[in-house]
């Protein structure tokens, strides 16, 4: 194939600086990632590959207490908020338009509008008020606070799925004597699974990344991992940070790999 | 409508709102229904150690600009305030505008390979868009901090023979916002580009337009709304961000997020707080309205 | 752009040269050739067709005349320069898009005016081309509307307004009319041609429609599978096809295989007949199925067949004929007043070809 001359999607310059934003936006993370198998302290020098730090982090029950705290956190969300998001997503597609469907949309995506450190403080007030007349202080405020903002990241996935399916099938199944609970349960159900997956990892991912809503919600002694990580930082810095950065990472990359493989289209 | 249609319709409604009602619950008590809290707050005088105490003032409001003297009541300008204010969308804007001119090559570029590769190079964007904020932003600290990478390099070569300092500076903040939100530009772009008819481009250079020309009168007018929805992306979170001043930026150079936040701590002017949210959130929503009004009147127009 | 002031003798009436033109897509192993070796001369002034089946490669030619993509190898001349490597915004020469290409965010004058407002022209002169470009295709009422707003038959004088905006010394069509009905259709092909002989303009038009081509053309190309097969006039292309592709592409045709005796044929079936000799002994002849006639048995030259089917056109019957051999040929007949010719299956009939019509091909 002819290279030389002119390419008609080629814009001068282009190119080269799309290269230099992959290598920008990698190069922190790759860096990140490998000297939290530095056997020193920090970024300073490299002395030596070493599992050290994951060692540390692993024998510290700060961390350990954080990690199952934010796991529980993110699983209880992520189930409850896909749950909630089916519903809606079964009530908002594929039926003749109503009166308020647009109220509905809004309201379901109000968390993607609203600046997160606002969401906070309004959680933060509010969750005072509660605390002050029920004295209670588990980690019940942070899983509704956390279902409620995964709600439009479990959602999204769904109502695609549900708005890219063929409506005559349910049609089908009623004609075959289906009843409509029937038509559901064997048919929409089960062609809808992919979505519900694929939702309920990215309400896992987002739960699990959250740090704002969190701090601010949290009472005492409920340090979530990013919570933890965020007190950390601010004070000094050893590798740890980065060995439990890396696992999230890890995590992280392997949920989205789930994710884009369950949403891919079959072509 | 027929009776039997009419009766459609209510059945679709009445389903569609059982349906969602739950959720619609669950965000009531846990994310809007707050926010008026947060509102009615504004509105009321501080409470000695934080919270609030009962009754109606416009003192946060007027906090938000003026500071009043102790002794004789007067008001004058709150310097710090404005300076936060001033710091808050100066580096935001900074940050939309940076994003957009190394995003639109990248998005260019990712919508212009074949599309197995333009799979890959799209994922290769989604991932550090869903890895947390906070690991991101740690990357950069680790490379820019007077320890970090950066230094350590510079003074193994001797280029310089002090570290210096970039971290904790508004410079630090803006390449870190760039840094965490350049996905938030990349991705909407792209979509637009992707749906972007490559044949028209055939026809500009055709009809004599230089690459620069194409850019100009062609693509972007053609992938604006695309453009405007990257830049509200990258604006918002931006005017509101939290973590990466916090950690980039330091005590000194605070952005309206920490701001807020040290209202509700150190600060204890709750009120305060309440009206600086309220005011964030005004801001936030009149940017969405602004990019919602166009993008209809850009559907109404056909395309 | 390209200098034309020195026309010289031998380039003074070709408007574009194609010399070995080759174009592969892919690399290595899996390369597909879409132009091979390629050479053509077209003259200015001319309307030249690109005729053949889709992948044919005459879209790829259009192309790389156009500068949208670059040739594997050869060279494009345009009026005697070398405009191989050129970008297309460095090439005289006008595109009039399959899909019209027109741009949504501009509107209908806009998108006429664009050409000349990228050149630089003065907004005086804009104005009053577009006007003129408008009144050529009669969209002046048009002039402000968006083209979304637009039939596709409005689209495509847009399209075509657009593209003879700037005057380029060729204005090339890739099968501009393919996306309209059929009655738009003819109508465009006579305002096509109207442009054409108004502006003087060199036009190059793609299209796989055989009827379109013969048509319209001053010349047209046949292309198959990358290469050229045969420049000609529309009536040489018909008559005369050089081989069995372009005979069976354009129009119908009888191919008969047969072999040379002296100086005449002798088909498979056995018939000898008179045909123009060639060189080769193993031949194809092929005859259109209009200069097929029925013959009475033993007039000179005929050949006796049987009726396998007809198929009644109105204006003629399509009579399919099996030789002894079992070769199928096709007579095209003219329909009797009466309706009925007196034919029916399965009867035993002669046939005879027009002496003249009758195409050896060596293959």
């Amino acid at each position: 194939m002819a290279t030389k001359g002119f390419v008609i999607s080629r814009l001068p310059g282009f190119n080269p600086i799309a290269g230099l934003v992959f290598v920008g936006l990698y190069l922190p993370i790759i860096i990140l990632v490998v000297y939290s198998f530095n056997a020193g302290r920090s970024v300073a020098g490299w002395e030596g590959f070493s599992l050290h730090w994951y060692t540390v982090a692993w024998e510290n029950d700060a961390v350990k207490a954080a990690t199952v705290r934010s796991l529980y956190l993110a699983a209880s969300a992520a189930v409850i908020s896909t749950f909630l998001a089916t519903l809606a997503a079964l009530g908002t597609t594929r039926r003749k338009a109503f009166g308020g469907q647009t109220f509905i949309y809004v309201m379901i995506n109000q968390p993607l509008m609203v600046p997160e450190v606002v969401s906070a403080v309004a959680l933060l007030i509010f969750f005072a008020m509660i605390k002050q007349a029920t004295g209670y202080a588990g980690m019940g405020y942070l899983i509704a606070a956390h279902s409620a903002f995964c709600i439009p990241f479990a959602y999204l996935p769904i109502r695609a799925r549900l708005e890219g399916m063929d409506m005559t099938l349910e049609t089908a199944a009623s004609d075959l004597y289906a009843s409509n609970w029937q038509a559901f349960r064997f048919v929409t159900l089960p062609l809808l699974l992919p979505g519900i997956f694929a939702g309920m990892m990215l309400a896992f991912v987002t739960s699990l990344d959250d740090v704002v809503i969190t701090v601010f919600v949290k009472s005492a002694g409920q340090d979530t991992l990013p919570t933890y990580m965020l007190g950390q930082i601010r004070r000094q810095v050893t590798a740890e940070i980065n060995a439990i950065s890396t696992v999230l990472l890890a995590l992280t990359v392997l949920l989205l790999t789930l994710f884009v493989l369950l949403t891919r289209k079959k072509d | 409508m027929s009776p039997a249609e009419q009766a459609e319709v209510t059945r679709s409604a009445r389903t569609g709102w059982l349906l969602s009602a739950p959720a619609l619950v669950v965000l009531t008590l846990a994310a809007i229904g707050p926010l008026a809290i947060v509102v009615a707050y504004s509105f009321m005088p501080p409470g000695e150690y934080g919270n609030v105490t009962w009754g109606f003032s416009l003192e946060a409001w007027q906090g938000i600009l003026f500071t009043k003297d102790i002794f004789d009541g007067s008001l004058a300008w709150a310097d710090a305030n404005l300076r936060i204010f001033w710091r808050s969308v100066k580096l935001s804007l900074l940050t939309t505008v940076f994003a957009f001119l190394v995003g639109f090559p990248t998005a260019w570029f990712i919508a212009t390979r074949p599309p197995k590769a333009r799979a890959m190079w799209l994922f290769l964007i989604t991932i550090p868009f869903w890895t947390n904020l906070l690991i991101r932003t740690f990357a950069i600290t680790e490379i820019i901090r007077k320890e970090g990478l950066l230094n350590t390099i510079l003074l193994k070569l001797q280029i310089i023979s002090q570290p210096f300092e970039m971290i904790y500076t508004d410079t630090a903040v803006f390449i870190g916002m760039t840094y965490v939100y350049l996905p938030l530009m990349v991705l909407p772009l792209f979509a637009s580009l992707d749906r972007f008819d490559m044949r028209l481009l055939e026809a500009a250079y055709d009809l004599y337009a230089n690459p620069w020309q194409v850019l100009r009168k062609v693509i972007m007018p053609i992938v604006k709304p695309g453009i405007i929805a990257g830049s509200i992306l990258v604006f918002v979170p931006s005017l509101g961000a939290y973590v990466t001043p916090r950690l980039l930026g330091g005590g000194k150079n605070m952005m309206i997020g920490n701001f807020i936040e040290l209202q509700f701590g150190q600060g204890r002017n709750w009120p305060l707080g309440a009206s600086l949210s309220v005011m964030l959130l005004i801001i936030v929503t009149g940017a969405l309205l602004v990019y919602v009004r166009y993008a209809n009147r850009e559907t109404r127009n056909g395309h | 752009m390209i200098k034309t002031t020195q026309e010289c003798a031998v380039t003074h009436n070709i408007a574009v040269e194609a010399r070995h033109v080759v174009k592969a897509f892919g690399q290595g192993e899996t390369a597909v050739k879409a132009l091979d070796d390629v050479s053509v001369n077209i003259r200015t002034g001319e309307f030249f067709t690109l005729l053949g089946p889709s992948g044919c490669g005459k879209t790829t030619l259009l192309r790389l005349i156009a500068g949208f993509e670059m040739p594997s190898g050869g060279t494009i001349l345009l009026e005697g320069a070398d405009i191989t490597t050129l970008p297309p915004n460095k090439r005289p020469v006008n595109t009039v898009f399959q899909s019209y290409a027109l741009f949504p965010h501009l509107t209908v004058a806009e998108n006429v005016g664009f050409g000349l407002q990228m050149l630089g022209r003065p907004k005086a002169e804009v104005t009053a081309t577009t006007a003129r470009m408008l009144a050529l295709v009669k969209l002046e009422a048009l002039a402000n509307r968006k083209t979304s707003q637009l039939s596709g038959g409005q689209q495509q004088r847009v399209a075509l307004a657009r593209a003879l905006a700037p005057a380029p010394k060729v204005l090339l069509l890739d099968e501009p009319l393919s996306a309209l009905d059929l009655k738009l259709r003819k109508e465009m092909q006579i305002e096509l041609k109207r442009l054409q002989l108004e502006t003087g303009i060199t036009f190059i038009f793609v299209t796989h429609d055989q009827e379109e081509a013969l048509t319209m053309s001053d010349r047209i190309g046949v292309m198959s599978a990358g290469k050229l097969q045969q420049v000609g006039s529309p009536k040489e292309i018909y008559n005369h096809p050089v081989n069995r592709f372009v005979a069976s592409f354009i129009g119908e045709s009888n191919f008969l295989p047969a072999t040379r005796e002296g100086d005449r044929y002798r088909l498979d079936c056995g018939a000898l007949i008179a045909a123009p000799t060639a060189k080769a002994d193993r031949v194809t002849l092929t005859v259109r199925p209009e200069q097929v006639r029925l013959a009475a048995m033993g007039e000179a030259d005929a050949i006796p067949a049987t009726i396998i089917n007809l198929v009644y056109f109105g204006t003629d019957t399509h009579c399919h004929l099996s030789l002894s051999d079992g070769t199928e040929v096709v007579a095209r007949l003219q329909s009797p007043a009466t309706g009925d010719a007196g034919l029916g299956l399965g009867q035993a009939v002669a046939l005879r070809f027009v002496p003249e019509a009758i195409q050896v091909l060596e293959d």
